[in-house]
């Protein structure tokens, strides 16, 4: 690459591979990561002292701000829903229309998000502050495993906390959408949970929960690694952050495409 | 005994470590020192077998340690004790629990053994009423003391010291070298030191090297150090230097080489 650059005929091909060789290199970096994690995952002893306080941050702690959004995505969909069906005359179906939003994509979806911006952007930090101050490198010197310490409750713990979390999201949402079209709009209560009974199968629960564990994964994936691999100093931190946060919600979206194609 | 063999190390095609070679015997101290930025902490974290070289090896016992398997290299670990220059205190964890953490997941000793060895191993230090706080209530030399104590808690045959005064007022930092000085005669462990307090230390140490652009420039007694004819090797010890003639190596390190030996491997 050195003599590629240094040729000026042949530079700006150089400069132009650079990038793709760089992101290629990255996700060499990621699989990798993502192997050694799954194979601590498998292999015992699991840290559950560590996973138990992984999934309470994970998972407790975000239950205020995941039935926050669940709500109020819940009742603007009972508004917009209400509105939009009663220009078709078939406000009936708002139940269904809701409940299937909900289950299929916005709980899933939403829920993970703002875990990623509550809870992965906080074990992106905490694992690039260890990294940074050498504790990291303090566990390899006792001969322990760093992945099995910090890696593996975060992903265990992901796992389990986000369906859980979007469980919460689809509940509180349902019942916000209820509010606004039972309560405030007028909507019989018998046609809103009525219907969604009916047209809400277990396919679409089933769907939504393959997401979240996917999700998951996802989260505590991209949000370790980021941490794990953080550069120097408060800026190094700050940029592993940022990135943790927006790759994994790019991710979520992303994945979200190909899970909806496959799925439904 | 632990021999560094012609390690070559560089980062982003930055030669840090250019054939330096090093070996500490049994029980003997080993004083690094030499100009800033120019790999001595690189060399240490190479003998710990945190950095991999890209020539050259690290042999401790005759058992290269690129070669080993996690889990032997893990075990092998266990004879290790290494001070960080920070301390590299688990932030989230209790004075106590630092000390105790290698105790708990190291050994099978119960709890009311682990309570007595720590409190024991924190009274060495003078740290015994400190157990309950959290290593951000402590002074930069309260901190280098309680690492000092979860460093030797598993009575370690190799102990790697990175700057363990860096940082410290002179009285402190005094104060931590005699510390170490007294653990070393009481323990017996051998080991490196790296260091720019001379000649301080040169009450407990055996040999001293000086790493000079990423080559061992001289290894001998301390004496032999004070009585070198190497025109660098004088400069720097007596700490006149002209103006430019070190032009210290950038020992940033890229991020993949914090895949270090253990990574994915251990316990």
């Amino acid at each position: 690459m050195a003599n590629l650059t240094d040729n000026w005929v042949l530079a700006p091909a150089g400069r132009l591979g650079r990038r793709p060789v760089g992101v290629l290199r990255e996700m060499g970096r990621m699989g990798i990561f993502l192997a050694r994690t799954l194979g601590c995952v498998f292999a015992p002893p699991l840290k559950f002292e560590r996973l138990r306080k992984q999934i309470r941050f994970i998972g407790f702690d975000s239950l205020l701000v995941v039935s926050l959004t669940g709500a109020f995505t819940g009742m603007v969909l009972g508004f917009q829903g209400f509105h939009t069906l009663a220009k078709l005359g078939s406000t009936a179906f708002l139940g269904p229309m809701v409940g299937l939003a909900l289950i299929r994509e916005l709980g899933p979806v939403l829920a993970a998000l703002m875990v990623t911006g509550r809870a992965g952007s906080a074990v992106a930090a905490e694992i690039g502050i260890m990294r940074i101050t050498e504790q990291i490198d303090e566990l390899e010197v006792l001969g322990l495993n760093p992945y099995r310490y910090l890696v593996v409750p975060n992903f265990l713990a992901a796992l389990i906390a986000v369906p859980l979390l979007t469980a919460v999201f689809d509940v509180v949402g349902i019942l916000g959408g209820y509010l606004v079209g039972v309560q405030l709009l007028g909507l019989s209560a018998g046609a809103y949970f009525g219907d969604m009974n009916a047209y809400v199968d277990l396919q679409d629960v089933l769907g939504g929960v393959y997401k979240s564990l996917c999700f998951g994964a996802l989260i505590a994936w991209v949000c370790c690694y980021k941490g794990y691999h953080a550069g120097y100093g408060a800026e190094g931190v700050s940029r592993a952050t940022t990135q943790a946060v927006v790759v994994a919600s790019v991710l979520i979206l992303v994945w979200d495409y190909f899970m909806t194609s496959i799925l439904f | 005994m632990i021999v560094a063999e012609e390690l070559y190390k560089g980062f982003d095609g930055v030669p840090v470590l250019h054939g330096a070679s090093l070996a500490v015997r049994t029980g003997e101290i080993v004083a690094l020192i030499g100009p800033s930025g120019d790999g001595k902490s690189v060399f240490l974290k190479h003998l710990a077998g945190l950095l991999r070289p890209d020539r050259g090896r690290v042999l401790f016992d005759g058992h290269d340690l690129a070669r080993l398997q996690p889990s032997a290299l893990a075990e092998l670990r266990s004879q290790f004790g290494f001070l960080f220059q920070g301390g590299a205190l688990f932030d989230s964890m209790t004075v106590f629990d630092n000390v105790a953490f290698p105790l708990r997941e190291k050994t099978k000793m119960r709890e009311p053994e682990i309570r007595m060895r720590v409190q024991a191993s924190l009274a060495q230090v003078e740290l015994d009423d400190v157990m309950e706080k959290y290593p951000a209530q402590l002074s930069g030399g309260m901190a280098k003391r309680v690492a000092l104590a979860r460093a030797l808690i598993l009575s370690p045959k190799i102990m790697l010291f990175d700057e363990p005064t860096a940082g410290l007022d002179p009285i402190i930092g005094h104060a931590i070298l005699d510390l170490i000085g007294s653990m070393q005669r009481r323990l017996g462990f051998g080991g490196i030191l790296v260091t720019h307090e001379i000649p301080a230390v040169f009450a407990f140490v055996q040999q001293v090297a000086m790493l000079y652009r990423g080559r061992i420039q001289f290894v001998g007694t301390p004496q032999e150090l004070l009585a070198a004819e190497d025109t660098m090797v004088r400069a720097f010890v007596h700490g006149s230097l002209p103006p430019g003639v070190f032009q210290p190596v950038d020992d940033t390190r890229p991020r993949d080489s914090r895949e270090g030996l253990a990574a994915g491997g251990g316990r």
